[in-house]
């Protein structure tokens, strides 16, 4: 009797450790990691991947390739991306802090290489119930809505060298992240 | 006198299989056989899918992003066409023939540390094409003419082929991956 129940809690320790370790320590280690490599930019701006970090986090990106990355934090309020890109293959993918795909587009899609993309927290159940009919024609469009008030929106620009990168990068950091007017 | 070491077995039991069984499912249950040949794996990260919480873990775990799927489609090989294991020891030459995509990259891992002259990766940008479009890339410690890639570290390595998934000419059942054939050792 006394074997079967340390036998349970071996079973039930191995259980919690293979969860932790795939849902919950790599998202952790993950945004720690983003925490140090981006450590001197505040959230909520947009900013370009330095080289540096990039070989960390996108090692299979060839150093020419621009990365723009906006940390977003939704506590305070809807967040507005103003995107400015260069012509050519693009794609932006909204993360949310674990690393989940929250929202994709590439150039091919959107058609467009200027656009503005309003990220917010999803309404919860109740908020559902009070929702106006002029809201819904104004969540429609470029619209994210997180249940994650933590998150990442990236940018991913290739390019063939370094001369190439510095043309590219301009022109991408010409977007911008920041609170939505109200 | 047995109560002891029956109780530290079970924990150590505990945690040990927990996170032996987690990093085993991640490359059992994360990826899953790619292509008609060879021994490419395609890493699942669909979103809703069973084994999206495992590929996410191995990016994840290693701090890298995992591509969005709808965007990209992300392939590894750690074995040649004969099934051997791929070392930085031995010359490869990785050959494409229908790999018709808007934008692709090839590279080489583990990149933790890289050394100087390393160049582990190389893209449909920037490589060089026979005339029949097809495509032929060495993997070499040392320099070889034309298309080339370099391992970052000494060892055993893993080939990455990062595909997009606009301009693929191919469904995913027809997708004809490269051949990784070992030229010398």
């Amino acid at each position: 009797m006394r074997n079967l129940y340390w036998f349970i809690t071996a079973v039930t320790l191995a259980v919690i450790v293979h969860i932790s370790t795939i849902l919950f320590a790599p998202s952790f280690l993950f945004y720690r990691n983003l925490d140090r490599l981006t450590n001197d930019v505040a959230d909520n701006t947009f900013f370009i991947l330095p080289v540096e970090a990039q070989s960390k986090i996108f090692p299979e990106y060839p150093p020419g390739t621009v990365f723009g990355l906006c940390r977003f934090n939704l506590a305070s309020g809807p967040i507005t991306l103003d995107a400015n890109l260069p012509d050519g293959i693009w794609t932006l993918t909204v993360y949310s802090r674990f690393g989940k795909t929250l929202y994709t587009v590439s150039d091919e899609q959107s058609g467009i290489d200027k656009f503005s993309l309003q990220l917010a927290m999803a309404p919860g159940i109740l908020d559902l119930f009070a929702v106006k009919e002029e809201d819904l024609v104004a969540s429609s469009g470029w619209k994210v809505q997180s249940t994650d008030e933590r998150g990442f929106a990236l940018f991913w620009v290739p390019s063939t060298d370094r001369a190439m990168r510095e043309s590219r990068s301009e022109t991408l950091s010409k977007s911008s992240c920041g609170k939505a007017a109200t | 006198m047995m109560r002891v070491p029956t109780k530290i077995f079970s924990i150590l039991f505990g945690v040990i299989g927990g996170w032996a069984s987690a990093l085993y499912f991640i490359d059992s249950v994360g990826s899953q056989p790619a292509g008609a040949t060879g021994n490419w794996r395609k890493w699942d990260l669909a979103s809703g899918t069973s084994s999206n919480p495992y590929a996410r873990a191995h990016f994840l775990l290693e701090g890298r992003v995992p591509p969005a799927q709808s965007l990209f489609q992300v392939y590894t090989n750690s074995r040649d066409d004969e099934g051997n294991q791929l070392l930085t020891e031995c010359t490869y030459m990785i050959s494409a023939n229908e790999l018709e995509s808007r934008w692709w990259s090839l590279s080489i891992g583990p990149m933790d540390t890289l050394e100087r002259d390393s160049s582990p990766v190389i893209t449909s940008e920037e490589v060089v094409r026979n005339a029949d479009n097809s495509v032929n890339i060495a993997v070499a410690r040392h320099p070889v003419a034309g298309n080339w890639i370099r391992p970052a570290m000494a060892g055993s390595m893993v080939i990455q082929l990062v595909i997009s998934n606009e301009g693929a000419s191919q469904s995913e059942s027809g997708l004809k991956l490269p051949a990784v054939q070992r030229v010398a050792c």
